[in-house]
């Protein structure tokens, strides 16, 4: 074995107990020194379980059957105790919360070196090192209620950094995370890389950030590896990665697709960062025609359906979280709501659905003012799907789920089955019918969320972060089902972090900071003067920066978008 | 005021700096200490001794003001028992009811005594609680030689507590949505609506479980070898001194009113 | 038959997410329904439904949890006494173990697949819930919170609260999850 190879995988293969199917298959990997590797796969492809098995939590802690085998320094992890496996090799989860296991920021970050038995002096030092590095200092007396979910994914970053692992592994650090989170994680993977030359290996769906890191991207599929490459090699076969269930850049796609309708071969060098695709373009001789568009954002003819006027909202606790919110929500409008955390976007929809009553201030839905009307109402008005669909998952079949609210609501048996067949058959779930929910994937679990919503024929349909931990085909899937509603007449709001969606699927944006809207209007003017915002770390996709550079005045949404406005100059 | 854990109030006093095993031991000792003292006076000037802890402690009183309620329903309990179900004779005979009970002066004073007893526990615990941060239950639990693996479930169930109470709300928030009106009907229908609420819960309870199996793996939780800890609490000799005084006094009490009847109910024992 | 228990990791996931999950619905279960005459009790303890049903699915890992949860709500709202300790918190400790034992010796299916299984299941809950009546109340009047009378009144509003509370929550948890939870390394049964 090469001495600066610290992971090798020969050979894995990987089934859990109780299940027919491999989960891992034949994976070969080796990992060098100081390397980032990154892995990218469709949800289900067997990422998570990959990163157990290279820390030796599969098959010490994980019943299930192993073949081949997974070296850690040259360590066999099936034939040396755990403790011995992780005390060169740290692993960050994507929940921040269920990683949190004492009650203050100090003691979370000593704890895996109480369990080292280091002495307290040694602790002490080392937890101040690991809080300096992720820039958590100062944050030591915190309790978890009181840090963001960044925030407490630096926490168990540094957890693990104190232990001074050798190698770290991530998985999906950044799914449950807004923008200001993400962007604190890639900075500290950036400070480990280049100031600790700690060997990272992350699994992601952000695969734009990725391709600036990585020194090597591994695609991983049903458990299979297909491919283990540099980024700009791997990401370069777009349609390959797309039918696999991957999206590459968005400007390394542009690019792809250019250079293949102009009959370029397309394995040349391609961008990876809107920096180096402008470079790229500056050397093309082409045009950039604006797109012709409609303003399809207010229509301030029609009555607004939900409006705000002058809404403040203060929590128990004191928190203001809304500050003087005037909002009009006009009949099938798609609006994207965007904001950091703590913005203030989930208070202001909670108030849409009657959940939450303004302090001061007074939202009116549907000509009928939240404080007057019982929320069992306005729930027939407007339809609430939560990020997690597990928080709204109560019956014990998929029918009954749909049908829950309507017999509620008591609609007659004959209204209901009509409801529940068709919202079932429109979701593709009508063959799950009689299964439990919470035998559904994550994907299936959010459809039928959103089908338990439907049901009940809101007007105005709200989803809360439809995305989050979502790989980009079922996020995709998510947001078409989203405009299929509202090109039938819905009103569809939603909270997301994901920018790209954004672009391709909203009309209207708004954008929230500590409480206030402070920017609404339509998507392409929103997205253009996004960066002067100076907000939270939002950016508008890569596509829409990359044309922005070009020309300020051309605010560009999607990849289909981008072809169609260049016109080569002859 | 800066939201904390539990009953744990932020300042700075002598009580704040006992060891852990001080405050556990004080806090078994009030309990004690109200379980064997029976006599109304000394249950009652002991509760005005801890009020005066209070004040030194710098506890707002207020913290007590929490239990008012529950401490109502504790005395309305206790007097409803004592008045229509005991015999405890007295001087005046105030009510003898058809089913052979009554009431007499002692009843009343005897009641009140009890209210006394839990007011004694209730104001003791609530005192040393407020001085008691989680890291002094766990080192608390620790110094008294029980295994570290308690201890830090013990911790880790608060941690969960709030992570649950979150998705108690969300919930039921989701139920209401749906058209369920949780706070309606009666004890079985809302018996009924809690089922549904509790199956989302529970599949969230049964997955986390196995991934916080991975994080403790992860974060190297040893339960067999050699741990060290982050923090040091020295047990000086007066500390050594105060935990004798805090087992000591039970004891002597204990003896005291075995053998020479010492804060005993006055009359104690009597029929009934 | 499960081995005898070493609390590892995995029991303390147990413990731990049990009492997490009771915590809560024993405080809003104290807050809904209290019973007055009745100190820091609730005329329906939901948690109960829960912590039985762990304890059936997990061993006496549940049992811990759900005594932890119970000791923590209860004295939330009455003091972090000695008395509600004993009382309520050893009791819910006792009465899910009983109702394992129950089900261990009768060999039961917590799937409740057969009228065999729902016979053991409402057995073992009432004969629980009555051992837990009885222990609670023993403790109210050693430390003279009750009089004897009374003793027998509590005993029986202890047991029909109990047994509705943990019938009616725990009943459907049992049958509609258990397929479910059987994939869990923690599960018990084999």
């Amino acid at each position: 074995m090469d001495s600066r190879c610290v992971l090798k995988v020969e050979g894995l293969w990987w089934k859990y107990q109780g299940s027919k199917e491999w989960v891992l298959k034949d994976v070969n990997l080796e990992v060098s020194e100081g390397e980032f590797l990154g892995i990218v796969g469709p949800s289900g492809a067997g990422k998570t379980t990959l990163c157990l098995a290279l820390t030796g939590i599969i098959p010490h802690a994980v019943r299930g059957k192993i073949r081949g085998r997974v070296f850690v320094f040259g360590k066999d992890t099936s034939k040396n105790p755990l403790h011995r496996i992780m005390e060169d090799i740290g692993i960050v989860f994507q929940d921040p919360d269920i990683q949190f296991v004492t009650m203050r920021v100090i003691d979370e970050v000593v704890f895996p070196l109480e369990n080292l038995g280091l002495p307290r002096e040694a602790m002490a030092k080392r937890a101040y090192w690991a809080l300096k590095v992720v820039g958590m200092m100062g944050f030591e007396d915190k309790y978890p209620f009181e840090l963001s979910g960044g925030q407490k994914q630096r926490v168990a970053i540094a957890s693990m950094l104190a232990k001074l692992p050798k190698i770290l592994i991530l998985d999906e650090p950044t799914s449950d995370l807004d923008p200001v989170g993400k962007r604190e994680i890639f900075q500290v993977l950036q400070t480990l890389r280049e100031e600790h030359d700690m060997t990272l290996v992350v699994v992601e769906h952000n695969v734009e950030e990725l391709a600036k890191y990585a020194d090597r991207v591994l695609l991983l599929n049903q458990g299979r590896v297909l491919a283990q490459e540099d980024p700009r090699s791997l990401f370069s076969k777009c349609e390959y990665l797309i039918r696999t269930g991957v999206y590459p850049p968005q400007v390394t796609e542009f690019f792809y697709r250019l250079n293949k309708y102009r009959g370029l071969s397309v394995a040349n060098k391609l961008p990876l960062t809107p920096e180096e695709a402008y470079e790229a373009m500056s050397k093309l001789k082409v045009s950039v025609t604006p797109p012709i568009v409609e303003d399809a954002s207010k229509n301030c003819k029609s009555t607004p359906i939900i409006s705000f006027e002058n809404v403040e909202y203060v929590y128990p606790d004191g928190t203001v979280a809304l500050r003087g919110v005037d909002l009009k929500v006009f009949r099938g409008e798609f609006i994207a709501i965007i904001g950091a955390n703590g913005s203030g976007k989930t208070t202001l929809v909670k108030h849409m659905v009657g959940i939450l009553k303004p302090t001061k201030g007074r939202v009116t839905v549907l000509g009928k003012d939240t404080r007057e009307a019982s929320v069992s109402e306005l729930a027939l008005k407007v339809g609430y799907v939560y990020q997690n669909p597990d928080h709204q998952l109560f019956c014990t079949t998929v029918y009954d789920e749909c049908a829950y609210a309507l017999r509620n609501l008591g609609l007659p048996p004959q209204e209901i089955e009509e409801r529940v067949e068709k919202v079932l058959e429109r979701l593709g779930l009508k063959e799950f019918a009689g299964t439990p929910p919470y035998f559904l994937s994550k994907g299936q679990r959010q459809r039928l969320a959103v089908a338990t919503v439907l049901a009940m024929k809101p007007e105005v349909i709200i989803v809360d972060e439809p995305t989050t931990g979502q790989d980009h085909v079922q996020s995709r899937s998510i947001m078409d089902l989203l405009k299929s509603l509202n090109d039938e007449g819905k009103t569809i709001v939603v909270i997301t972090h994901d920018m790209r969606l954004v672009a391709e699927y909203a009309k209207r944006v708004l954008v929230m900071s500590k409480g206030k809207i402070i920017a609404d209007g339509s998507v392409r003017s929103v997205l253009a003067r996004l960066e002067d915002l100076d907000v939270s770390a939002l950016t508008p996709p890569q596509i829409t920066r990359l044309f922005l550079k070009i020309n300020p005045n051309v605010s560009i949404l999607s990849v289909e978008e981008a072809l169609r406005t260049v016109r080569w100059v002859a | 005021m800066r939201r904390t854990f539990f009953l744990y109030v932020e300042e700075n006093s002598p009580l704040y700096r006992l060891h852990p095993l001080l405050k556990i031991l004080l806090l078994l000792f009030f309990n004690l200490e109200a379980w064997i003292i029976e006599s109304p006076t000394v249950l009652w000037l002991s509760i005005v001794g801890v009020l005066v802890l209070f004040k030194l402690a710098k506890i707002p009183l207020a913290r007590l003001l929490k239990f008012l309620l529950f401490a109502a329903i504790i005395t309305q309990a206790i007097m409803f028992s004592y008045i229509l179900g005991s015999k405890i004779p007295g001087n005046v005979v105030y009510y003898e009811f058809p089913w052979g009970t009554y009431v007499t002066d002692r009843t009343l004073l005897y009641a009140f005594s009890m209210v006394g007893r839990f007011m004694l526990m209730l104001v003791g615990s609530t005192l040393v609680l407020a001085v008691t941060r989680d890291i002094d239950i766990i080192y608390g639990i620790i110094s008294l030689k029980i295994p570290y693996a308690l201890a830090f479930t013990v911790s880790l169930a608060f941690r969960f507590a709030t992570i649950f109470i979150d998705d108690y709300f969300k919930v039921r928030d989701a139920m209401i949505l749906r058209g369920t009106a949780l706070d309606k009907g009666g004890i079985l229908e809302r018996a009924r609506k809690y089922v549904n609420l509790s199956i989302p819960l529970m599949v969230l309870a049964v997955r986390r479980m196995l991934e916080l199996t991975y994080v403790l793996e992860a974060k190297g939780l040893n339960l067999k070898g050699k741990r060290s800890y982050f923090y040091e609490f020295k047990l000086g000799s007066l500390g050594i001194a105060l935990a004798l005084t805090l087992i000591t006094i039970p004891i002597l009490t204990l003896f005291l009113k075995m053998s020479y009847g010492l804060f005993t109910f006055p009359g104690w024992p009597f029929n009934g | 038959m499960a081995s005898a228990p070493v609390f590892g990791i995995r029991q303390i996931a147990v413990t731990a997410i049990t009492a997490g999950l009771c915590l809560p619905l024993a405080l809003f279960a104290i807050i809904l329904v209290p019973i007055p005459g009745l100190p820091a009790a609730s005329g329906f303890w939901i948690p109960a439904g829960f912590y039985f049903v762990m304890t059936l699915w997990f061993g006496v890992w549940g049992a811990l949890g759900g005594h932890i949860a119970t000791t923590i709500a209860m004295g939330y709202f009455f003091g972090y006494t000695l008395h509600i300790w004993m009382d309520g918190g050893l009791g819910d400790f006792i009465a899910p173990i009983v109702a394992l034992v129950i089900f261990k010796l009768l060999r039961a299916n917590p799937e409740l697949k057969e009228k065999r299984d729902y016979a053991v299941w409402i057995v073992s809950v009432m004969i629980a819930s009555l051992v837990c009546g009885l222990w609670v109340h023993t403790v109210h009047l050693l430390f003279g919170i009750i009089t004897w009378p009374f003793w027998w009144v509590g005993v029986l509003t202890y047991f029909i609260g109990d047994t509705l509370a943990i019938l009616i929550v725990g009943t459907p948890l049992l049958k509609t999850l258990t397929e479910y939870v059987k994939q869990s390394p923690m599960y018990i049964w084999k």
